[in-house]
């Protein structure tokens, strides 16, 4: 759905409003695919909107749709997030989502997390790919993703990503073949 | 069935909009969103015929296609006497151009003129597009574009801020392009997100 544009969407509550309701069931469910906590997914609902506010202005429609421009600010996100786990840094937030679920939140939460259990199986046999190209596969395998609106996520061109996709399809039969994964 | 945890959300998020100055974001969240989503493009690698430099990597390229667009290309180690090169040379293509070279935290103040285009100052679709020169296993980023100098009407100003930021591995280059009718103001430098 990529008729709510970006632009204003920083700076007016009316125009994120409409941006937010047409796009939280993507976000949650790209988050679902990656974390199966919801306390982490509320809070990362919430860094993703955030970084949406705050990137909003830099949206430019000749660089791609503004589903592939959602997505690549989603994973910027979900990246930044396993980095500092990694590194076992508390993150200072703005606006922590936890805080914001009580028993039905924390159930819906749960609910996305469960129907997104085969994807993230997958984006877990993906682990040990290169990480560009298992970005790539994520976006079109898991997340639905059109290799223009990935390229688009990964600031790349089309004919970048879609060489980058032949050659991981390879790839990806060899790591998916031993388990396949029925969806 | 309504979502508690969706429209709470909503309301913190909007109190966070409301509360921001209506010009600009965090310097900090631009910057760090912006070169991670792949704005920022190292251009490196195939030498291209025609560049008046030496070595095997140009900082930038300017070639004419058989087909009348111009391929422009610019790299990370680019020079201001490069940025005058590039203005030259396309003003030599016919393409009336300013072509301003930003380093990291430099912005030019804006706008720089009347933009003509998209209604967020985008050139028109068509007149600049994304280009490959080729693609290897280490740096499938590179950054060029073929602007097609027919659909510049005349009194139309093709103004390219440069910007070149980061280093390691997040090192990159950007473009800013406008198109701009009538005089184009000179880049103030002030503070910039990158």
């Amino acid at each position: 759905m990529d008729e709510v544009h970006p632009k204003d969407v920083g700076t007016d509550a009316d125009a994120f409003e409409r941006f937010y309701r047409a796009h939280y069931e993507r976000v949650t469910r790209f988050i679902a695919r990656r974390v199966d906590d919801p306390c982490t997914a509320a809070d990362l609902t919430a860094e993703v909107f955030l970084a949406v506010v705050d990137t909003a202005h830099t949206y430019r429609p000749r660089k791609g749709t503004v589903t592939g421009w959602l997505y690549g600010v989603a994973r910027n996100v979900v990246a930044e997030e396993r980095r500092r786990r990694g590194r076992d840094l508390a993150a200072v937030r703005r606006i922590t989502g936890r805080r914001l679920l009580d028993a039905e939140g924390v159930a819906r939460m749960e609910e996305r997390i469960d129907a997104e259990h085969a994807a993230r199986r997958i984006v877990a046999a993906l682990d040990g790919l290169p990480e560009k190209t298992r970005a790539l596969l994520e976006l079109i395998a898991v997340d639905g993703l059109t290799v223009a609106e990935a390229a688009a996520a990964l600031g790349v061109t089309r004919v970048a990503a879609s060489v980058r996709l032949h050659r991981a399809r390879k790839t990806l039969a060899a790591v998916v073949e031993p388990e396949p994964v029925y969806v | 069935m309504a979502d508690p945890f969706k429209e709470r959300l909503l309301v913190a998020l909007k109190e966070e909009v409301a509360s921001r100055e209506p010009a600009r974001p965090a310097r900090s969240h631009r910057r760090k969103y912006a070169l991670a989503a792949g704005f920022a493009a190292v251009v490196a690698g195939a030498a291209i015929v025609g560049v008046p430099m030496l070595g095997e990597d140009p900082a930038y390229a300017v070639e004419r296609e058989p087909d009348g667009t111009i391929k422009v290309k610019a790299g990370f180690d680019i020079e201001p006497a490069d940025a005058a090169a590039i203005q030259r040379k396309l003003e030599f293509f016919g393409v009336p151009a300013v072509v301003d070279l930003l380093r990291g935290g430099e912005d030019c103040a804006g706008p720089r003129g009347a933009y003509v285009g998209d209604e967020d100052g985008s050139p028109p679709d068509g007149f600049i597009t994304q280009t490959d020169s080729g693609f290897d296993d280490d740096d499938w980023s590179h950054w060029n574009y073929r602007i097609d100098p027919s659909r510049l009407e005349p009194g139309q100003t093709l103004v390219w801020e440069i910007h070149t930021h980061g280093e390691g591995d997040s090192k990159g280059v950007t473009g800013d392009v406008w198109i701009v009718e009538g005089p184009v103001r000179p880049c103030e430098i002030v503070p910039g997100d990158f």
